[in-house]
């Protein structure tokens, strides 16, 4: 049947410039013999050994935890779902830093919790510094990646397939068996993500790897762009080589893996969990409480106090952080541009990647475009910002993006891409053919078929697709750390600064505000969409 | 020119097997052709091909003398204005009930008021008034195919094109459905193919049935000449119950089947030889006097039995009336079989 | 949505100013310092808006080396935290030369003999401790003792720039030794990347010692944090926040004004007022810095150190993983 196909192509194209010139420009201007050979470097060597291990551990231990919690909030009769759905979500906006700081912090020598007990570890020998920390809080960060690309897929199985394996004598735990090897595609968008995610992540591994001397690819490839400047570029760019490939790895074996299968959308399956209701969800408040609530306390106390290290009481504690950042009209543009930029980058790709996903299911180049969008997710948001500025320093058509907010969304768009592709592939490879054939024997031509019944159909996951990317763009640091400019700051930018400063409470109260602006967005979204199933929350 | 459907030595491939292989059919204008086959046989490739789903590979399909697909030429499904009939159904679950109906009219540029109209009346033809407002995911299957059929029929095309539409319904619902469908389809006065893999259902719905099998057409004609006369074994074997016995023509009246030489029907120009005689279970009677016959088993069947005989060198089935089913040897006569030549 | 893309329309195109009148500054100077530095300035010559770029050390460094890539810095002046990058950029021929400009009062090592970049504070490095701490040191040698095992943090000079200098100045000092770090690393004290990192670990407790630059450690102290800040006797090193113009600006005269005015009594007491020792002598020190006599400074060979960097940066991470 005839596509369409100006719109993939389009959007395709729009993808593809926003992503690859950059990059191949920085490959093209820095790679050479010389620079390749660090791959061949025992430190290179150990660090890749140890970027694949702890995406490996991470993505199985984020897998699980993921796992659970998708299927114990979309298939089960679990009680406070949707508030459960919403808070494993602040999981992803709970910069992964503070995440990092609250729990070194709290399993550290001075833990206001296990010091008391005389269970506090001594200096130099925190568990959380090195490989087992690192899997630790890059599986926390994962898992609701994970969460958010089978829960779009686990929600369009049929009633009946699940239905049909309880007639068949199956106990709970071969439909939920069931359920996972249906929403296939979803877990399998899900694992691969957070494996791209883990061995790209360099927040995490600086805090905790570095001072547990324990070299990963990206610590690597960041010390020798800020350790040895611009002349070890190269080196640099080498090493994201090695980052891309895993990357790209990580991806084919998503692909090769995943079956594709139609499914039909209808009711959707509830199991009910019976005499395990009350211990599911003891265990799934418990879950929370430590990965979010611990965290999350411990920045507020932070944001409340003059300087750390302060003895909390009546006296130190107040809002002066807070009044201080607001009043700061710098980071109050950053709280609005971080807005703008996130939801823009998150309403333009899912926008793009409705069509270019669907354009995969027949198209290899389509396919071809999706794989390499991998690449600008996975090597470091430095290097990325550095072929950002080599591309667009001058003006392209008479239009300069440098030094505007321009620069940073181009970067996003090319940043994000890997992120909002996984909900909208999935839903995709499960969409029923006879769907669009039915239209087009209708007499909907091509580019309406796909406004009436492709987008609306893709719609739910377009909303989790923008949703996971505004939720990483709104902190995002490493890209815009290089792209902002005066008057164009970002939040992550601004959090940073302040931190470097050393004022660490005011860093606090700014990602407290931050924060508590995502949940009302999130919020007044769910009261605007108010029972149309389309927020990854409202299952 | 032809009026109607006209598909001409279409051919069709996928991934180096050959699905269909010089294809050709005629549907008038109002006919109701069934397209019958087994599982894999091609008919549904067939179906996807007259409504543009899939591009014909050689040959040509032409509508009202309009080519619609040969080499270069090809019109989009969208433009070929047929209804569509999905196995699954196939509606679109963020729209409800009339908003799928509706769905062609809209694209049409059908105003929105008539076209309102419109999709209601086709929803009270297929017997869904008021369902209207309804999520399609929730109504039972037999609704949802009643909508299908309404979104298919509603903006009055000159062909349905109907891809095994009964398949996922209870059989109970299946006699309903399929007298809706030719009621709806008369109404109508639109041509129909119908794609089944069920003789029942295209005996029912259809004027000729064109029976399908390894990608070729084996046999077109209407049900009766196909049941009494069928072009060869495949077909003799697919529609209707029966059994070929090995049987040697004489001439064109005579055949020798079991050692006896019978009266037979055959094609004009059968050769005199070696040859199967098709034996209908209805054809087959009890006699004092006639070819030798031992009952290998009985089947009730609700008001009579079928009987499995071994006779002439092979076994047949035979149709008795209810009461206690005969047993051990007996004698049979054959009402004039169909020969068919190896 | 409408509204969302007209917003963003308007902040895409916001782009490219005018040259007249218009700075821009690249530095690694804290927000808030950056922006009364600014504002102080544009009061005294009112003609002049300055936009500022702040990040650290060397994120500063590899936006405006991939500028330079590219062909077209962007950068009018810049003010950052050590005089190494500056020595680099230098030897690049990347710097304009100022030799009109007012140095009286500063001593000759704050400022480069060849007038490109101008020392305008000291910025020195010594030794934070948590009150909470077994001891309270006063030397560097105490960061070695046995009751100091894996209670030391210190700052990585891959993205420190004051770090890098007590490192080259430290390898060349006989009285704290080439193999300091070494023994250091040891004894497990841990590296974090900046100087922010340090204070976090010694505030908070987790550690008990920290290697970390003075106006930080002591404005925690002044807003209460439980630390304390000591200048080791063997003398402590220091950066100089050294500014520069480049050669590509333009607008040399607005540029120059500029570090005219960082340089000048006014200029100087800001800096002062700000927490920093001011560059210029005769200017008082801020509170809290020690009142009795002139701090001891190592003494230093910014260009030997510049030379050896790789070397030494290459050593700290081989030791301290990053």
């Amino acid at each position: 049947m005839r596509r369409a196909v100006w719109l993939p192509l389009g959007c395709g194209a729009l993808l593809a410039l926003a992503a690859f010139p950059p990059l191949i420009r920085l490959a093209a201007v820095t790679l050479s013999p010389a620079s390749l050979a660090v791959l061949a470097s025992p430190i290179a060597r150990a660090a890749l050994l140890h970027s694949v291990a702890m995406g490996i551990v991470s993505t199985v231990l984020a897998g699980v935890l993921g796992t659970v919690f998708a299927v114990l909030l979309t298939l089960t009769d679990l009680p406070a779902r949707r508030t459960v759905a919403f808070l494993f979500l602040l999981l992803l906006i709970v910069p992964p830093q503070i995440t990092a700081q609250a729990w070194i912090v709290l399993l550290g020598p001075s833990s206001p919790l296990l010091a008391p007990l005389g269970l506090a570890p001594r200096p130099g020998s925190e568990p959380l510094y090195g490989p087992g920390g690192v899997a630790f809080l890059l599986a926390v960060e994962q898992a609701p990646i994970v969460y958010l690309a089978l829960r779009a897929s686990l929600a369009a199985i049929p009633a009946d397939l699940i239905e049909a394996a309880q007639a068949a004598g199956a106990g709970r735990a071969r439909q939920i068996g069931l359920a996972l090897e249906l929403a296939r595609p979803g877990l399998l968008g899900g694992l691969s993500l957070s494996f791209v995610a883990a061995i790209g992540n360099f927040g995490t591994p600086a805090l905790l790897a570095i001072p547990g001397r324990y070299p990963m690819l990206t610590t690597l490839i960041y010390q020798r762009l800020t350790g040895f400047g611009l002349g070890s570029i190269g080196e640099a760019a080498a090493l994201a080589l090695l980052l891309a490939l895993l990357a790209l790895a990580g991806a084919s074996g998503e692909a090769l893996m995943a079956r594709r299968r139609a499914t039909a959308p209808g009711r959707v399956a509830r199991l009910a969990l019976g005499r395990w209701r009350r211990p599911a969800a003891a265990m799934v408040g418990m879950t929370l409480a430590g990965l979010l609530a611990a965290p999350l306390a411990a920045l507020l106390l932070t944001a409340l106090l003059p300087t750390l290290g302060v003895q909390p009481d009546a006296a130190t504690l107040g809002l002066g952080n807070f009044r201080s950042i607001l009043a700061a009209g710098a980071t109050r543009r950053a709280l609005l541009d971080s807005l703008v930029l996130a939801l823009g980058a998150g309403v333009v790709l899912a926008a793009l990647l409705v069509a270019v996903c669907h354009a995969a299911r027949r198209a290899r180049a389509a396919r071809a475009l999706l794989a390499a969008l991998e690449v600008p997710y996975v090597v470091p948001g430095l290097v990325l910002a550095i072929g950002c500025i080599l591309v667009f320093l001058r003006p392209i058509a008479g239009i300069t993006l440098y030094n505007s907010l321009g620069i940073i969304l181009v970067a996003y768009l090319a940043r994000f891409a890997a992120l909002a592709r996984r909900p909208l592939g999935a839903v995709m490879a499960t969409l029923d053919p006879a769907l669009e054939e039915a239209a087009a024997a209708a007499g909907a031509a091509p580019l309406p078929r796909f406004a009436t019944v492709i987008l609306p159909l893709a719609l739910p996951a377009a909303v989790s697709a923008a949703t996971l990317v505004f939720l990483a763009a709104f902190n995002e640091l490493t890209v815009s750390a290089l792209l902002w400019s005066a008057g164009h700051e970002t939040l992550g930018v601004a959090v940073f600064n302040l931190e470097q400063a050393g004022e660490a409470t005011r860093a606090a109260a700014l990602s407290v505000v931050a924060m508590v602006a995502t949940v009302a967005l999130m919020l007044g979204a769910g009261v605007a969409l108010r029972g149309r199933r389309l927020l990854p929350w409202q299952a | 020119m032809t009026d109607g459907l006209l598909i001409e030595g279409v051919a069709k491939g996928f991934g180096g097997s050959t699905v269909l292989a010089d294809v050709s059919l005629a549907v008038a204008p109002g006919e109701a052709v069934a397209l019958l086959g087994p599982s894999g046989s091609g008919k549904s490739t067939l179906l996807r091909l007259v409504a543009g789903f899939e591009r014909t590979d050689r040959g040509r399909i032409s509508f009202d003398g309009t080519v619609l697909d040969e080499a270069a030429l090809f019109v989009a499904p969208e433009r070929r204005r047929f209804g569509f009939v999905f196995q699954n159904f196939a509606l679109w679950p963020h729209l409800d009930a009339a908003r799928n109906v509706r769905y062609p009219l809209d694209r049409a540029g059908v105003r929105r008021a008539e076209a309102s109209g419109r999709a209601e009346s086709a929803l009270r033809l297929v017997g869904l008034a008021g369902f209207g407002g309804r999520d399609v995911a929730l109504l039972s299957g037999g609704q949802r195919q009643r909508v299908a059929l309404a979104r298919a029929m509603v903006a009055e095309p000159r062909l349905v094109l109907l891809d095994e539409p009964l398949a996922n319904l209870d059989p109970h619902l299946k006699g309903t459905m399929l007298a809706e469908i030719a009621a709806l389809r008369a109404r109508a006065g639109a041509a129909m193919l119908y794609v089944t893999h069920d003789q029942g259902e295209a005996m029912a719905i259809a004027g000729r049935i064109a029976v399908i099998e390894g990608g070729r057409l084996r046999q077109v004609a209407d049900p009766r000449t196909l049941y009494r006369e069928p072009a060869d074994a495949f077909v003799a074997g697919f529609v209707g119950r029966g059994a070929l016995l090995p049987a040697m023509v004489v001439d064109q009246a005579h055949a020798q089947i079991g050692g006896q030489v019978l009266a037979a029907r055959m094609a004009p120009g059968t050769p005199a030889g070696p040859a199967r005689a098709l034996i209908r279970p209805e054809g087959v009677r009890a006699a004092a006097s006639g070819l030798a016959a031992r009952v290998l088993g009985a089947r009730y069947r609700g008001g009579g039995w079928e009987l499995r005989l071994a006779l002439g060198g092979g076994e047949v089935l035979m149709d008795v009336a209810d009461g206690e089913p005969p047993d051990g040897e007996l004698r049979v006569t054959l009402d004039a079989p169909w020969i068919i030549r190896d | 949505m409408r509204s969302l893309l007209m917003l963003m329309a308007v902040s895409l195109l916001a782009a490219a100013p005018a040259r007249a009148g218009e700075l821009t500054l690249y530095t690694s100077q804290p927000n808030k310092i950056a922006a009364e530095t600014v504002a102080a300035f544009e009061k005294a010559d009112p003609g002049v808006h300055v936009s500022v770029f702040r990040s650290g050390t060397t994120q500063v460094m590899n936006k405006l080396g991939a500028e330079f890539m590219a062909g077209r810095p962007k950068a009018d002046v810049l003010l950052i935290a050590d005089a190494m990058s500056m020595q680099a950029l230098k030897q690049q021929g990347r710097l304009l030369p100022d030799p009109g400009q007012d140095v009286t009062g500063f001593a000759p090592g704050t400022y480069d003999p060849g007038r490109t970049y101008f020392g305008t504070k000291l910025i020195t490095t010594g030794i934070v401790y948590n009150k909470a701490a077994p001891f309270v040191p006063h030397s560097w040698k105490d960061l070695l003792r046995a009751k100091a095992r894996g209670q030391v943090v210190l700052p990585s000079p891959l993205y420190s720039g004051a770090a890098m200098i007590t490192m080259g100045a430290f390898t060349e000092n006989p009285a704290i030794g080439a193999d300091y770090f070494k023994k250091l690393a040891a004894e497990r004290a841990i590296s974090v990347a900046g100087n922010g990192g340090v204070l976090n670990q010694v505030q908070s407790g987790s550690r008990a010692f920290g290697i970390v630059v003075d106006f930080m450690a002591l404005n925690a102290k002044a807003k209460g944090a439980p630390v304390g800040f000591v200048f080791p006797r063997e003398g402590v090193t220091a950066v100089t926040e050294p500014v520069a113009i480049l050669k590509t600006t333009r607008n040399a005269k607005d540029a120059r004004a500029f570090v005219a005015f960082l340089l000048s009594p006014a200029g100087q007491r800001l800096a002062a007022r700000q927490g920093f020792i001011p560059a210029r002598q005769g200017i008082a020190p801020p509170p809290g810095f020690p009142s009795a006599g002139p701090i001891h400074l190592m003494t230093m060979d910014i260009g030997r150190i510049l030379k050896d960097s790789t070397r030494l940066k290459q050593q700290f991470s081989d030791l301290f993983g990053g």
